[in-house]
């Protein structure tokens, strides 16, 4: 269905090609997963699939590329797109019409087809993917799922035969994101449309797809089935691994384990119901010694006294937060941070997570109650003044710039907070040396990747020095080496006496770094404690991670663990 | 978000319900009303006729926002026309000097109510327009202008343009959290600093809305705009009998005014020396009819809608 041959390609005024010699065959019905690291020449690739480059965006292209017979360099994007649908990461930027209705005939009528044909296949859209509810309701009000659902569905109408998504859950909670792949399941599985999703969450995924891709550098560094791929020792892929499948790689490296339990080395497990199935007799004959599992508990006791004696750096009494009169976004908030501290915040959409944020700095006034702030209210100060001491970083790094250089944005902020001459250079120094930005102080901004930008976005608002950091999403479309990188860089901020907070979907970097969660509904705090007795908790099941999920099949292992690591150091201190 | 209040959004009654054409013709109708009348008691009815609709649409809550913005601008133009435009022969106020650039200032009786009827009438065209945005659904606009046989392309340019003002507004509110998380003082200060730190918001809005407009571009062609061929729309307005019978009534009702305004009817000579305000009587039935026909079409639309049910 697609042949693509020696293709390489480089964008216009540069040197190295963003994809070089590739080669590639996707046929019928398959459902591919493409992913690799951020600037890998992903996205290229699929926007030559549907004519974007070199009909959209000029540069060099040679090889050849055919889609069901089609050249695709000699057809225009909007010709193609009949036969290849394409669903972008940003929902709100590919919905042009009022309603969503509309919304979906729009493409329809573009392809000019006769009325009743539009009639039958809007109706049929609308029962596949069940938007009947919202059939008539405008784009404005749809939740960020919604939207993206809706433009999953404008391009379905279309009924193209292959259909490519560029990470279309980045922007979504773990619900929606859930909802919108479980669709897209749907449409491999029951329709036979052929999908190419692009993804860096793989674990989500995995279990759904025929075949694998890694790009690495513009080219095709794996092109297997996922057990095979991961089955290889490789050391490429170790950013690409589910938990799950990294607990078990660790697992056989035993080999006494493999014999004793009869466990095909090859049989590698790509979800939870395998894995659980294939090391049911392993787990089941494990027991534990009481102190080993005493010492995670007890290790949270030690997390509770470090702050005994300390006082806390912000300090929420009984806030109350309204939009609208009688419309309680949140209710009640008792809060305490203490220096130190990695708190993340988890909750669904519209649960109150970006309100509560917002009242750190200012950016939103509570109705009543008080907020404090190294022991400043906030009452009287405006946000200008609190950002002095609360550095908040938005979800989307590029819409944060707006200098011709990385060096003026940093300096724009010390200039803003008047912090002047010599010191302000030592500063400028200091914070674009610790991550990373030296060579990149003199380009433009918005042409950095986007974990540079993400970096350049952090930079900017370390370098005047903040108590506190407040986060909003701040890993959504980075891959899993940039998370580390960044999520490094704010261990260490913090461990120097100061406050990290964030808000996140992402649940393995949850598992990793905050040592304090908070669990919001319905704009009320109703967990806040360790992360481990939060994630493993009922009521936040959809937050849980892959190892969890996999543990609560075994009631003889402790509950609680949600590292991967740390069920591999329990596993070797027990008794088999 | 405040400003998000202003766009459309469905409510129930019976003018939210009626047919787009016919409040497109209210609305024009009333537009035209206060461009070719000057006279305040034709202005005072005109704007009477406004607040009643407002009243019936249900969104007063909406108009009272504009009318917070209109009272701001109102001010500014009431100063600069009284200082720039110093005709008439009633003096109420003079500086008489000889400086020879400046020459002398004075006030006069007759600046002080043009002004005031300029802003009468601007208040005028902007309560038609931001009624005309809460009351008209966009889609419907749309359908207007299909119906109008207007060029799909023009078309689907103002549909951008509609779908486009709140995520701009979005955009806005964004970028002003973000400047001021860096620092940008927008809340305290005198008005010049603040007026001289929101300027600083607008480059930063261009390039986003630059960078959104190549995403779109790039979404378009997914979904395959403007390829050739005979484009047939799914969706038509339908006009009904009660319906047409309003728009040709507002037809003949505008001519008839226009007619009048040849005549002479709600003409207020102001310069050089302000006349009498009372009218001819044979003008207060005109006024008169005004009031009434208003309340004829929205007890017509009324009415239509009861039928419809």
């Amino acid at each position: 269905m697609i042949e693509i041959c020696n293709l390489n390609f480089s964008y216009f005024g540069k040197n190295s090609g963003a994809i070089k010699d590739i080669n590639l065959n996707i046929s019928k019905g398959e459902f591919v997963l493409l992913t690799g690291l951020s600037g890998s020449g992903k996205s290229t690739l699929i926007r030559v699939l549907n004519g974007l480059i070199p009909n959209f965006y000029g540069g060099r292209i040679s090889g050849s590329v055919k889609v069901q017979d089609m050249n695709v360099f000699e057809e225009k994007p909007r010709i193609l797109a009949q036969k290849i649908g394409m669903v972008f990461q940003n929902p709100e930027n590919q919905l042009f019409m009022n309603n969503v209705e509309s919304e979906l005939i729009f493409g329809l009528e573009n392809i000019k087809l006769s009325r009743s044909k539009i009639e039958k296949r809007l109706n049929d859209t609308i029962e596949l993917l069940g938007l009947e509810s919202m059939r008539k309701r405008s784009i404005n009000s749809l939740s960020g799922g919604e939207k993206q659902k809706v433009a999953i569905g404008a391009i379905l109408a279309m009924q193209p035969e292959i259909f490519i998504l560029d990470e279309p859950t980045s922007e979504l909670d773990p619900k929606s994101a859930e909802e919108i792949l479980q669709v897209v399941q749907h449409l491999n599985k029951k329709l036979g449309i052929t999908v190419i999703l692009i993804e860096h969450r793989i674990d989500r995924v995995i279990e759904f797809v025929d075949r694998l891709i890694i790009m690495k550098d513009g080219q095709i560094i794996q092109d297997n089935k996922p057990k095979q791929i991961f089955h290889e020792e490789n050391n490429s892929n170790k950013y690409f691994i589910p938990p799950i499948i990294k607990l078990f790689l660790e697992i056989i490296k035993q080999k006494n384990i493999l014999l004793k339990y009869k466990i095909s080395p090859n049989d590698i497990p790509i979800n939870i119901e395998e894995c659980s199935l294939i090391l049911k007799e392993f787990f089941a004959d494990l027991t534990f010694n009481e102190s080993n599992i005493k010492c995670l508990q007890q290790n949270n006791e030690k997390y509770m006294q470090k702050f005994l004696d300390s006082t806390p750096l912000i300090e929420f009494t009984n806030v109350n937060f309204e939009y609208e009169k009688n419309n309680i976004i949140l209710s009640n908030i008792n809060f305490k941070a203490y220096p130190g501290e990695f708190i993340a915040i988890i909750g669904d959409n519209g649960a109150g997570k970006t309100t509560f944020l917002k009242l750190f700095n200012g950016l939103l006034r509570p109705k009543n109650g008080s907020i404090k702030i190294k022991g400043k209210n906030l009452k009287n100060l405006s946000v200008a003044q609190i950002s002095r001491d609360v550095g908040y970083l938005f979800q989307n790094p590029s819409i944060q710039f707006y200098q011709d250089t990385v060096r003026e944005e940093l300096e724009v902020v010390l200039r803003n907070f008047k912090i002047h001459s010599e010191n302000a250079k030592e500063l400028l120094e200091e914070y674009s040396d610790r991550l990373d930005l030296k060579s990149l102080l003199s380009i433009y901004p918005r042409y950095l990747s986007y974990g540079e930008q993400q970096r350049a976005a952090l930079a900017s608002m370390l370098v005047i020095q903040p108590k506190i950091l407040i986060m909003d999403e701040p890993t959504h479309g980075m891959d899993s080496l940039q998370k580390d990188h960044f999520f490094n860089y704010l261990d260490e901020y913090r461990k120097n006496g100061n406050i990290v907070i964030l808000v996140t979907h992402d649940i393995e970097s949850l598992t990793k770094y905050p040592e304090r969660i908070l669990f919001f509904s319905e704009g009320k705090i109703i967990l806040d404690d360790f992360s481990e007795n939060v994630l493993s908790h009922p009521i936040t099941s959809q937050f849980t991670p892959q190892i969890n999920r996999l543990i609560k099949n075994f009631p003889n292992l402790p509950n609680k663990i949600i590292k991967t690591e740390e069920l591999l150091e329990l596993i070797e201190n027990a008794e088999i | 978000m405040k400003i998000l209040q202003l766009t459309y959004k469905p409510k129930e009654n019976f003018i939210y319900r009626s047919n787009g054409v016919v409040k497109i013709f209210i609305l024009l109708n009333l537009f035209m009303q206060s461009f070719i009348f000057n006279h305040p008691f034709y202005l005072g009815i005109i704007f009477f006729n406004i607040l009643i609709l407002v009243r019936f649409s249900n969104c007063w809550k909406e108009i009272l926002i504009y009318f917070r913005f209109m009272l701001i601008i109102s001010l500014f133009t009431f100063f600069i026309n009284i200082i720039l435009y110093p005709e008439g022969t009633t003096i109420i106020f003079q500086i008489s000097n000889d400086l020879q650039l400046i020459g002398g200032f004075k006030i006069t009786f007759e600046t002080l109510i043009s002004s005031l009827i300029i802003i009468l009438r601007l208040t005028l065209i902007f309560l038609i327009f931001g009624t005309f945005n809460l009351i008209i659904n966009p889609d419907e606009l749309i359908q207007v202008l299909v119906k109008l046989k207007i060029p799909h392309s023009i078309v689907f340019i103002i549909t951008l343009s509609l779908n486009f003002f709140p995520l701009i507004l979005k955009d806005l509110e964004k970028i002003r959290e973000i400047q001021q998380c860096k620092g940008l003082e927008l809340e305290k200060g005198n008005f010049f600093t603040k007026f001289k730190n929101n300027v600083k918001l607008i480059l930063p809005l261009l390039t986003n809305s630059l960078e959104r407009s190549i995403q779109n571009a790039e979404a378009l062609e997914a979904r395959a705009f403007d390829i050739k061929g005979k484009r047939e729309f799914y969706r038509t307005i339908r006009i009904r009998f009660s319906d047409y019978f309003i728009i040709i009534f507002m037809i003949f009702y505008l001519i008839f005014q226009i007619y009048l305004a040849f005549q002479g009817f709600g003409e207020y000579i102001i310069y050089p020396t302000l006349p009498k305000i009372f009218l001819a009587s044979l003008e207060y039935y005109v006024l008169f009819f005004s009031l009434f026909s208003n309340f004829l079409i929205i007890g017509l639309l009324y009415l239509g809608d009861k039928i419809k049910k």
